[in-house]
């Protein structure tokens, strides 16, 4: 009976080895950051316009059949030691590609992932086997290979990040999207039109980065301000919260900021402690005379501020 | 079955919008001209928040609950996008099936 259960056992395997495997041909791949689960997907896209494979879509079921006990990894040719930190890859299926997700990714691969010189491809131990099938009729069904060398091939050089991405992925956190909100606004304003009847240079900016020390809490440097040539523009400002927190929910935002807020030159000052709820509210009037149109919700910000106002005009003398 | 339909997504994106924006008419007419940051994000967590939970049906239109649909979404992309439509068609090009990470069965 055991000799009977291991030739049946052998035959079977011989059969799925027999089985005709298809070279899959692969038209392009490209890559697409999620800042949700904080991950990177390498989409290989097969080819269906060519010979057997024309108008054949792919299984999605038997590429999580057929793909089991995998390793893939991410290899830098410049920086080898500076990868496998601890993320982890896996397969994902479509009906027109096979993909590749890079999740647990760090601060640390993601910065280097902005340097294009790094050079990352994706290796596999196993070629990647999925079934295709034509307008859904049995008698289509093919298993087609990606082999590990065209894994090599179409996810060398195409995991990078830009700037902006590479942040909102290292600022991606509990499931939400943050802006980074940075930005700088320079502009000029005539003699005529300036207090000091000079030329006058401004500077409006909005500045905020997370701390990496604890990566599991959101706490952000979060600076503002509008600053000129005359610096006794009673406009100008500066504010600085080296505390700054941002909590999100479904339709709303808690955030609260420790921080100094003050003129350009710092002459008038106050020590700050703000709590803001940010938040949508329902539409509450209609002016849209039945025609078609978008009406956005209104945006509200109310909040608390406490705070210690400090002058240091005529201190000392 | 098995991909997303465009009609599908369309529903999953009206119901995204409706928290953002009251409206009436073809979705795909309008664009994200004059939402601000909150908006835009709060419309961003919750497409991703529908499209997780969006229970995949396989070739024979039965729920495979092991399985969920995967659309990357990025602040960066919503910015690239100029109308509703945009936003359609990204996130029907860019479906693709993961597994779900813990097989919990999640009753809908």
């Amino acid at each position: 009976m055991k000799y009977l259960l291991s030739i049946l056992f052998i035959s079977i395997s011989f059969n799925v080895l027999a089985q005709e495997v298809y070279p899959a041909l692969i038209d392009s791949s490209k890559t697409l950051n999620d800042a949700y689960n904080k991950s990177i997907r390498i989409d290989m896209y097969i080819d269906t316009t060519k010979n057997e494979y024309k108008g054949c879509e792919i299984l999605v079921t038997s590429v999580f059949e057929l793909n089991k006990g995998y390793t893939l990894k991410l290899i830098s040719r410049k920086y080898p030691t500076l990868v496998n930190g601890g993320e982890k890859i896996h397969i994902l299926g479509s009906s027109n590609k096979i993909s590749l997700k890079v999740t647990n990714v760090s601060d640390g691969l993601i910065r280097l992932l902005e340097d294009s010189i790094a050079d990352i491809y994706i290796q596999s131990d196993r070629d990647i086997f999925f079934k295709i099938k034509k307008d859904n009729i049995d008698s289509t069904l093919k298993t087609c290979k990606i082999t590990k060398y065209q894994i090599e091939k179409y996810t060398s050089k195409k995991i990078y990040l830009t700037n902006s991405m590479a942040k909102e992925l290292i600022e991606a956190k509990g499931g939400n999207v943050f802006i980074s909100q940075n930005q700088i606004d320079i502009g000029v304003i005539p003699a005529e039109n300036a207090s000091s009847k000079k030329t006058e240079y401004t500077t409006s900016f909005k500045f905020r980065e997370r701390y990496p020390f604890y990566s599991k809490f959101p706490l952000y440097f979060y600076t503002e301000g509008l600053v000129s040539t005359n610096s006794k523009d009673s406009l100008n400002y500066l504010s600085i919260y080296p505390v700054n927190y941002n909590f999100t929910k479904e339709n709303y935002e808690l955030i609260f900021q420790l921080g100094v807020e003050g003129n350009q030159t710092f002459t008038n000052y106050r020590i700050s402690g703000n709590l803001f709820w940010n938040g949508i509210i329902p539409n509450l009037i209609n002016l849209t005379g039945d025609e078609d149109r978008l009406r956005l919700k209104p945006v509200i910000k109310v909040g608390l501020k406490l705070y210690k106002e400090i002058k240091t005009i005529g201190l000392g003398n | 079955m098995a991909s997303l339909s465009k009609n599908r997504i369309k529903r999953i994106v009206e119901i995204a919008l409706h928290v953002v924006a009251d409206f009436t008419g073809d979705i795909e007419n309008y664009g994200f001209n004059g939402f601000n940051d909150l908006q835009k994000r709060i419309f961003l967590n919750k497409l991703n928040d529908l499209i997780l939970s969006e229970p995949y049906h396989d070739d024979n239109d039965c729920i495979d609950y092991s399985l969920y649909y995967d659309v990357p979404l990025l602040m960066s992309y919503l910015n690239s996008w100029s109308s509703i439509s945009d936003c359609i068609n990204f996130i029907f090009e860019n479906q693709a099936v993961d597994l779900r990470p813990n097989k919990k069965i999640q009753l809908s």
